[in-house]
């Protein structure tokens, strides 16, 4: 007896020894059942609609070309040191212009300061910081607990934010603030879920408060030197 | 399309740019199949590349450019699954037992839109992995066994459950069969 699990093998031609696609050769030859169902097998697997491509987002799209060109220029053995660092400050102010630029033309509700002022800013990034955090603690102080998949998309809004400036402090060679930002996300992912019945995400909910709270404290009082006061 | 790269002694910044423009939305899709997540697709397909950036002398030119990224790419998304979730073999599972979906399920319905997609989130983890690789992107069964550190008849039988599963969600393809 062939089952269809063993004529799915045999319509992918893989799976199953030669003897074993022989006989099943055979049978189809001899047997109108097995026959039928092969058809309607192969019928159906046709059919099957066709995956279609879905392009990243801009903001994603810039992403990649901005990392690949920050990666080809830290390889470049040309540049000097002045000048890779000038390069990599370059990419990093345009990463951040072009990515905060493109998400709020991306949404309505702007989430950060205007790209323009962004970009002349002499320190994009602590600028950019602040902005995330002071958005971060508003929409996290507004989270809605009967809606998940607002509520997923609302966090991993902040996650995706996150991850942009824990790139741009790497890329400024801010080891330390990029650690303290990546340790931001299990938190976030752990609130992006919805808290079961009858539970409550007030302890990730006020440990994020505090954290972020303290950021912004410590990024008020000495903007320029944030890394030293971690 | 990137016939002409092959006759390159090198590959400089240009072609990266050239392929990226032009083959980002296929590499992404395949890695959002995989992951099921926007962001951990954009996470595969940035490591793929600068992946390729950094071993671009060993590029010889037997696939195209564009093909080299896209398996570096699969081969990313997988690992990132693999770390966050792990591949859990479920050996006798009932394929009438469909989990609920979750957010990130429903945003990838929403993204990909009706159709396949839309069914695929019946899948469990490995069980859409299998499907993808093997009918999606036509790996060997033994790639994929490789690939996932899963024997070939785990790698099997989640095919066979993925098929099973979207028979009967894609009722509509079913029917007018």
């Amino acid at each position: 007896m062939i089952n269809d699990d063993e004529l799915l093998l045999y319509f992918y031609q893989d799976g199953l020894d030669a003897a074993r696609r022989e006989a099943i050769s055979q049978l189809l030859r001899s047997d109108l059942e097995l026959a039928r169902r092969y058809q309607q097998l192969r019928a159906e697997l046709g059919q099957i609609p066709a995956p279609t491509d879905v392009p990243p987002s801009a903001a994603a799209q810039d992403r990649l070309r901005l990392r690949l060109q920050q990666r080809a220029a830290a390889a470049s053995p040309s540049r000097s040191p002045r000048t890779f660092a000038m390069t990599l400050a370059g990419a990093t102010l345009v990463l951040l212009g072009v990515a905060i630029g493109t998400r709020i033309a991306e949404q309505a509700a702007p989430v950060a300061g205007p790209p323009v002022a962004a970009v002349a800013d002499p320190l994009p990034l602590q600028r950019g910081l602040r902005s995330h955090f002071r958005d971060a603690r508003a929409v996290l102080a507004q989270l809605p607990l009967d809606d998940a998949a607002r509520r997923s998309e609302l966090v991993n809004d902040i996650v995706a934010q996150n991850r942009l400036y824990e790139r741009a402090a790497l890329a400024q060679g801010d080891e330390r603030l990029a650690r303290v930002l990546r340790a931001f996300e299990p938190v976030l992912a752990e609130l992006a879920k919805a808290p079961a019945d009858g539970q409550s995400d007030s302890g990730a909910l006020a440990q994020l408060e505090f954290e972020l709270s303290v950021m912004q404290t410590k990024m008020s009082r000495s903007p320029s030197k944030i890394v030293q006061s971690l | 399309m990137f016939a002409w790269l092959r006759s390159r002694p090198r590959l400089v910044l240009d072609d990266f740019h050239a392929v990226l423009a032009e083959r980002s939305p296929r590499w992404y899709s395949a890695c959002l199949r995989i992951t099921g997540d926007a962001a951990l697709a954009e996470d595969a397909v940035q490591d793929a590349l600068l992946k390729a950036w950094d071993k671009r002398a060993d590029f010889r030119g037997e696939a195209e450019l564009d093909t080299w990224i896209h398996r570096i790419a699969i081969n990313a998304a997988i690992d990132l699954v693999r770390k966050l979730r792990p591949l859990e073999v479920a050996e006798a599972e009932a394929f009438e037992g469909v989990a609920d979906s979750s957010p990130v399920d429903e945003r990838h319905s929403q993204e990909f839109g009706a159709g396949l997609e839309l069914a695929m989130r019946h899948l469990s983890e490995l069980e859409r992995c299998c499907f993808v690789l093997k009918h999606v992107e036509q790996w060997r069964l033994i790639e994929i066994a490789d690939e996932l550190k899963i024997s070939q008849d785990s790698i099997k039988q989640a095919l066979f459950r993925a098929l099973r599963k979207l028979r009967l969600a894609l009722d509509p393809w079913r029917s007018t069969t």
